[in-house]
């Protein structure tokens, strides 16, 4: 069975059609890159799919593992390991980085009928995976990304994913706004949280992080479909000579 | 026509005047007869008075003193005289009186006392605590205070004194929990170089009625911190009146309110910057659910020629229903060039991106809006020295929102 299987979805916000038509599917063990121009609907697609209640779905459907994922709660579809790494992580006041990853870690727990962890597992754990993207220590007791810099934003991202173990990550443009080093810790962390019952999705503008993660299908969405699908050397060839080619072929049709 | 509330005030006061006077010490009783008629001339503050626009004082008191309430003029019974080594003092009001004299005379009714509630607290002076640290003491130990002192009843002069004299350090943590009507006022004189940290909690039940007036008067180069937790279901009435008399002088009011239910918790701060180079810093954080109201109004006033003054003000409050009220006025008065002075206010609602980013990583949305609120107020909370209260009220918060 797929881990993800979407089939014709449509989606829009206020009165305004964003996908229109998204067919895709995602097995476990797979990585997929989705690439396309601004505004074609890619983080639409994943806000989507983590369900983010300012979008209306409006035909089609979504399934993880055969359930029906858009009748699920936000949190639930995270408790059935649905993981979103938000392009612009939210600063949250107040809420230290190991309060707010204790409530997150006892949810999940919790949904799978788990006891919640011990104190001393729980600090093990985050000392453990927090090794995995070289975070500092100190940042576990700020504040949730307050006064973060953008690479320690998308780091924790990617900390947050090492610690909840998803089945299937959906990385919002993660490589956007970090320098070489930041990006080699962030893509290369993804690698190593890489294994064969999980799967990601990238969704990303640039080849660079490609060459970390590799990816063993690439998607390009434009005005809301996906309308081209090929391997990894399609990113190469986008790198190259841009969508053009593709986004004219598809409007002269 | 029934009577109104104030002359059935003024009769209370002579029906048990007599009493008071004969069981309290002649400094604390030579005044109460100008009092009750300075309280008479003004009367309860009520909607007119511009400073209780959003908390009817009079109206609140006159729906209740037709139960049978029972007046009490012993507030201090509880009271126990503490004097440890270095010659720190802990006593009623009226003990403390009857044995220092001078020193009682010296600041008893002198912070500043215009008020019709605080003349009514004069007028019945019957009770309340006396904390008196002499010159150049270092006090590590937290001093800590139970004030319950209404119990259900009416206690209408409730006088805490607090004098801390020259280069003395203390802490202070006072609890209030409130059932009854209670009146009380706190003096509180921070003399040069003397740095105090006052933290509170306040609780009440839903009949309870606190009005609860701090006057602080401070000289130069001290420091005076209070930082207050609210989290009473009745009403609540905080005053807090500073007056920084001498240069170099700098107080932080800090105070976290969250008001469910049907409390209404109303908190105004007047800092009083009569001279030149003091500074002060405000924040309140409110939050108010439910059918609850939470109002905030700071005065600032800049005398003339206090240059060099340094005044901020900053109030965010959190609404998070329909029926809910937050009133927000920071009001500054500024008569000198050379200062630095600003003020905030917001109202909003807790931030759906932050709640949608919480539910992504599996917390469900009652646990994702009590750890924002939660951690809105344990900003405040935190500013507490002492690391076990803190922990102990973080505690409380999770409870209690």
């Amino acid at each position: 069975m797929a881990l993800l299987e979407i089939k014709n979805l449509c989606a829009r916000v206020e009165d305004k059609e964003i996908l229109k038509g998204i067919n895709l599917t995602v097995n476990a063990g797979e990585v997929h890159a989705i690439m396309g121009p601004n505004g074609s609907g890619k983080s639409t697609l994943a806000s989507v799919l983590a369900g983010k209640e300012k979008y209306t779905v409006t035909s089609g459907t979504a399934t993880f593992e055969g359930n029906d994922l858009l009748s699920m709660g936000i949190e639930e579809r995270a408790h059935v390991g649905l993981f979103l790494g938000f392009q612009y992580p939210v600063e949250i006041a107040g809420v230290s980085m190991a309060n707010f990853m204790k409530a997150a870690m006892a949810a999940k727990r919790k949904a799978r009928g788990e006891e919640p962890l011990t104190s001393s597992n729980f600090l093990k754990l985050m000392r453990e995976k927090s090794a995995i993207v070289e975070i500092d220590s100190k940042l576990i007791s700020r504040s949730v990304n307050e006064g973060f810099s953008g690479g320690e934003k998308k780091k924790n991202e990617i900390f947050q994913m090492a610690m909840l173990e998803p089945k299937l990550s959906i990385l919002d443009e993660t490589d956007s706004g970090l320098d070489i080093d930041a990006l080699r810790i962030v893509a290369t962390g993804v690698t190593k949280l890489k294994k064969e019952d999980n799967a990601t999705i990238v969704i990303t503008h640039y080849q660079r992080l490609l060459d970390y993660i590799v990816p063993d299908f690439v998607h390009v969405l434009y005005k809301g479909r996906i309308i081209h699908s090929g391997t990894k050397e399609l990113a190469l060839e986008l790198e190259e000579k841009g969508y053009d080619w593709l986004i004219k072929d598809y409007d002269n049709e | 026509m029934s009577k109104n509330i104030n002359d059935r005030l003024v009769d209370i006061y002579h029906a048990n005047c007599e009493r008071l006077k004969s069981s309290t010490s002649t400094l604390i009783s030579e005044t109460r007869d100008e009092a009750i008629h300075k309280f008479s001339e003004h009367g309860l503050p009520t909607r007119r008075d511009e400073n209780y626009k959003y908390s009817n004082i009079n109206q609140w008191i006159s729906g209740r003193i037709d139960e049978k309430l029972k007046f009490v003029d012993d507030c201090s019974k509880n009271i126990k005289i503490e004097q440890n080594s270095n010659g720190v003092l802990i006593c009623d009001i009226n003990t403390f009186a009857t044995e220092y004299p001078d020193i009682f005379e010296k600041f008893y009714t002198k912070s500043k006392e215009d008020n019709s509630l605080m003349m009514l607290s004069r007028a019945f002076a019957s009770g309340g605590r006396v904390i008196y640290v002499p010159r150049k003491v270092i006090c590590n130990d937290l001093i800590t205070i139970d004030n319950n002192t209404s119990n259900g009843e009416l206690a209408l002069g409730v006088r805490d004194l607090f004098i801390f004299e020259k280069d003395t350090l203390a802490k202070i943590h006072i609890i209030n929990d409130q059932s009854g009507i209670t009146n009380r006022v706190c003096e509180i004189f921070i003399e040069q170089g003397a740095n105090i940290e006052i933290s509170e909690e306040i609780y009440g039940t839903e009949e309870s009625i606190f009005i609860n007036t701090m006057s602080v008067f401070q000289n130069k180069d001290s420091f005076y911190k209070h930082i207050s937790l609210n989290l009473s279901l009745g009403k609540v009435r905080c005053n807090e009146y500073i007056t920084m008399s001498e240069s170099g002088a700098e107080a932080s009011i800090l105070g976290a309110v969250a008001a469910k239910n049907s409390a209404h918790i109303d908190n105004h701060t007047v800092v009083n910057h009569m001279v030149n180079n003091c500074s002060s810093y405000e924040n309140f954080k409110c939050v108010a659910s439910d059918n609850a109201t939470s109002s905030f109004i700071g005065d600032v006033f800049v005398a003339p020629k206090a240059d060099g003054t340094k005044a901020y003000q900053q109030n965010n409050n959190i609404l998070l229903s329909d029926t809910a009220n937050i009133y927000s006025k920071p009001n500054l008065e500024i008569y000198a060039d050379d200062v630095k002075c600003s003020h905030g206010a917001t109202v909003g609602q807790l931030d759906e991106s932050a709640i949608f980013y919480m539910r992504q990583r599996g917390i469900d949305i009652d646990e994702a809006n009590k750890l924002l609120l939660k951690g809105f107020l344990k900003d405040i909370v935190d500013k507490i020295s002492d690391i076990e209260i803190v922990e102990r009220l973080s505690e409380k918060l999770s409870q209690n929102l």
